[in-house]
């Protein structure tokens, strides 16, 4: 993985340092909380409803052990012994005290961490496939795209005071796990006739209030041009995106209000710009510093080991709940004789993706002795190893178990993304935790998980969608109606490579009628399936809302 | 009385000469070039310190339409933007009250490096391997 | 906590202000208040007292109405030295949350539903 070097840990340090004495000068009365609330922003620090709640970045979900060591050591020293995997593949403490700020940051910065441009209208941190590396058919690793637009974006000097927040994705395969249609862009690394690597991109993707799929704007961008492009599209926003409106401030209200086609011409316009300005004057990497940067993310030294493992095989006959967490958890990996798995964080009575300081320091050891020291988060919530010989695969998951790990539940009903709601967020109208809980409850029993198979549940608790409702298979949706709390039903969204917004289906439910709903629905899908190779998402394709509507409304009257 | 500080030395100035041109923070400099023939002065507004309208503004004077005069940054600059408005091309800020030029100055400092060219002809940092 | 040394900041009568509903909307100032804001250095929920400054036991909130309310209000807004973003939330006359946010003012003050051990709700028992 990516190391800092002397540039990258002056710049974190120094933007520590320059923190800690606006903390002090708040504390001390020299800053109001007017001028002082846009710079905690600026460094991940929000007020929610009980604390303040500190988010810290993890660059494309990748992590080694010493850091979740780290984040282990935060959770105890300075939180509730607990930290929160968040939806775009970072971390979130939820009781830090304001004064231990400061030290949360330099602690985070020794291990090469940072909370810089976690909130504030900037670009936010980059996500990607948290396979990276270990899928197969890989144009290159995605994060090295990642890294660079990390350096690129961090206090880029024009796009700090954007209209907006704004969230890139990168996928380096054809199936799409970073969920990059409902990005402000995203990228999607292709090859050209000649085998050349470049991008294919889309922009105007996003959830919130007005959801959109994103539109391909481009079908081949030259690898070597990647950060005048971006430059051109982030400089048409800047200049054109709205600001008279918080809620038409995204670019998918630009993208679609000056139509895509005028909007392509813009950023195209400005590319153009910036390529007449020539190699001297332009934005792009040399060539130099991208190879600095992609030797950080060469392959690890991988054993040469037959692809069938006798140990595995056995240990699955033996074991039949470890069978399952196979099944449904690891995920082939491009190295013979290696499988990448899926630590689910959705044990039953959780919060979807909570995570104790012990929990974080096994999975650094777990991951120091059997998986290379590759550690993973991902947006739906979960952690992953991604690689580990299936020889060792018993073992490892033997030891996630013994610490409540070895959840076999990964992409089952029960897999459930969730948004910290109104038990913590103050944005919320709604709990969304409570109700994911009472879904695990209902569909508690393993087998007819198995049985129902994949099936992607999102809670949203507000129309902000940080729950991803809107991509949810099933989506749930929080609304607050005379301070009661009701759920919206979406059905058919998804993120993959086919993404799609969910249709909304019936009236608000309360809590006790959407849980029902939820296994009413799933119950019509049982029935009406061609077989259990059809996932739920094919056969809503298949037949539409309708079957799953009149289910819904045949039990309500 | 308002001041008028140089973001390349930190000195606080009067605010004279006035500027030659003032440009809206909404205007689409792509779609109405400015005439810039004997133009020494161009201020840029920030109506407040979030609309960054301004650092996109600066940047296309000084790349796009090689403006090599000096680019004023006022309206309501805050002093944590001192170093990006430098790096886009600002070369002094209107400041309404004075007592804020030690904020800005330490605004300045902030930061050792930046990631991304300036358009002044600083660092090229992304080319740190073989400058550095 | 200690009690501020503060003066009112003016609260102009038809300016509209942040009253109840989580201090993001606005609202008619209706019916009894108590004025809450989170504490600045913890970031808990904190109220007003009838000896101003401020408590973190709902119990010991002052409950107002009318201009006494937005009166008391701007002297818990000029005390930014230990609080945060502080607004009138909507109560019963005997102070407990009521009206559209009662349930995130039950929320703010006693801690998450899910986690009963992390709340104040637990540092009480």
């Amino acid at each position: 993985m990516y190391h800092y070097d002397d540039y990258d840990r002056a710049m974190v340090k120094d933007r520590v340092a320059e923190f800690r004495d606006q903390v002090e000068r708040r504390i001390a009365g020299a800053l109001t909380e007017d001028e002082f609330k846009p710079l905690r922003l600026m460094n991940g620090l929000y007020l929610q409803l009980h604390a303040y709640m500190l988010r810290v970045a993890v660059p494309y979900g990748t992590l080694n052990p010493d850091q979740l060591r780290v984040l282990a050591s935060i959770a105890r020293d300075y939180d509730k012994g607990y930290a929160h995997v968040s939806t775009r593949q970072n971390f979130q403490f939820n009781w830090p005290k304001l004064k231990d700020v400061p030290d949360i940051l330099d602690r985070l910065a020794d291990a090469e961490m940072h909370a810089i441009q976690t909130s504030g209208n900037c670009i936010r941190n980059t996500t990607t496939d948290h396979f990276a590396g270990a899928a197969d058919g890989e144009v290159e690793d995605p994060r090295i795209t990642c890294e660079v637009i990390r350096q690129w974006s961090t206090f880029h000097p024009e796009f700090t005071f954007l209209p907006r927040k704004f969230k890139i994705a990168v996928s380096a395969t054809e199936h799409d796990r970073a969920a990059i249609a409902v990005h402000d862009i995203g990228l999607q690394l292709v090859r050209n006739a000649a085998g050349e690597p470049g991008y294919k991109v889309l922009v105007g993707g996003g959830q919130g209030r007005s959801p959109h799929i994103g539109v391909w704007i481009r079908d081949f961008l030259p690898q070597a041009d990647l950060l005048s492009y971006l430059e051109a599209i982030l400089r048409v926003y800047n200049l054109h995106g709205r600001r008279d409106n918080i809620y038409k401030a995204r670019i998918k209200i630009l993208v679609s209000e000056m139509g895509a086609e005028a909007f392509t011409a813009a950023v195209e316009q400005e590319f153009e710009a910036f390529r007449a300005i020539g190699p001297g004057g332009s934005v792009d990497l040399p060539a130099a510093e991208r190879k600095r940067i992609a030797d950080y993310f060469a392959p690890p030294a991988f054993a040469k080991l037959p692809d069938w493992s006798e140990e595995l095989e056995q240990a699955k006959r033996e074991d039949p709940r470890f069978a399952a967490w196979v099944k449904h958890n690891t995920h082939p990996h491009k190295e013979e004789g290696y499988a990448s798995l899926t630590i689910s964080l959705k044990a039953h009575g959780q919060a979807p993706g909570d995570i104790t300081d012990r929990q974080l320091e096994h999975i650094a050891d777990v991951a120091e002795r059997y998986a290379l020291s590759d550690i993973r988060t991902t947006h739906e919530q979960n952690m992953v190893l991604p690689h580990v010989r299936k020889d060792d695969l018993y073992t490892v998951w033997q030891e996630l178990e013994a610490a409540g790990l070895g959840m076999p539940n990964h992409g089952l009903v029960s897999d459930i993304i969730a948004c910290p709601g109104l038990d913590y967020c103050n944005l919320a109208n709604t709990r969304s935790i409570p109700v994911a809980m009472r879904i695990q409850e209902r569909f508690a029993d393993p087998e007819r998980q198995a049985t129902i198979g994949e099936l992607k549940i999102k809670i949203s608790g507000c129309i902000n969608a940080c729950g991803h409702h809107h991509v949810g298979h099933i989506g749930i949706l929080g609304v607050d109606k005379k301070g009661e709390e009701f759920y919206q039903l979406t059905l058919g969204g998804r993120a993959d490579e086919d993404a799609a917004i969910g249709e909304i289906v019936g009236r608000g439910l309360s809590t006790d009628e959407v849980i029902d709903a939820v296994e009413r629905i799933v119950e019509r899908y049982l029935a009406v399936r061609l077989s259990d190779q059809e996932r739920f998402i094919d056969t809503y394709r298949r037949l539409g809302a309708d079957p799953f509507k009149e289910a819904l409304y045949a039990e309500a009257a | 009385m308002p001041k008028l500080l140089d973001l390349n030395s930190g000195q606080l100035m009067d605010l004279v000469p006035e500027a030659d041109l003032v440009i809206a923070h909404d205007r689409d400099l792509v779609a109405e070039p400015p005439e810039l023939e004997g133009v020494r002065i161009i201020e840029l507004k920030l109506p407040q310190f979030k609309d960054g309208r301004a650092f996109s503004q600066a940047r296309l004077l000084r790349s796009r339409f090689g403006f090599t005069g000096e680019l004023r940054a006022a309206g309501h600059p805050i002093p944590d933007q001192a170093f990006a408005l430098r790096r886009v091309g600002f070369d002094s800020v209107e400041l309404v009250d004075a007592a804020r030029a030690e904020a800005f100055r330490m605004g300045l400092k902030a930061y050792r490096f930046a990631y991304q060219r300036s358009v002044n002809g600083e660092a090229i940092p992304f080319q740190r391997q073989t400058v550095a | 906590m200690s009690q501020p040394a503060v003066t009112p900041k003016a609260v102009e009568p038809n300016k509209a202000v942040k009253i109840a509903a989580g201090g993001v909307k606005k609202a008619r100032n209706k019916g009894a208040k108590i004025i809450t804001a989170n504490d600045l250095f913890t970031g808990a929920a904190i109220y007003w007292r009838k000896e101003r400054g401020w408590t973190d036991d709902i119990r010991e909130a002052l409950v107002v109405e009318g201009e006494l309310a937005l009166a008391e209000l701007s002297f818990a807004a000029a005390d930014e030295a230990h609080s945060v973003g502080p607004y009138l939330m909507d109560v019963e006359p005997d102070g407990t949350p009521s009206g559209r946010s009662r349930l995130r003012e039950n929320i703010r003050e006693a801690g998450p539903t899910i986690h009963p051990e992390y709340g104040r709700q637990a540092q009480r028992a």
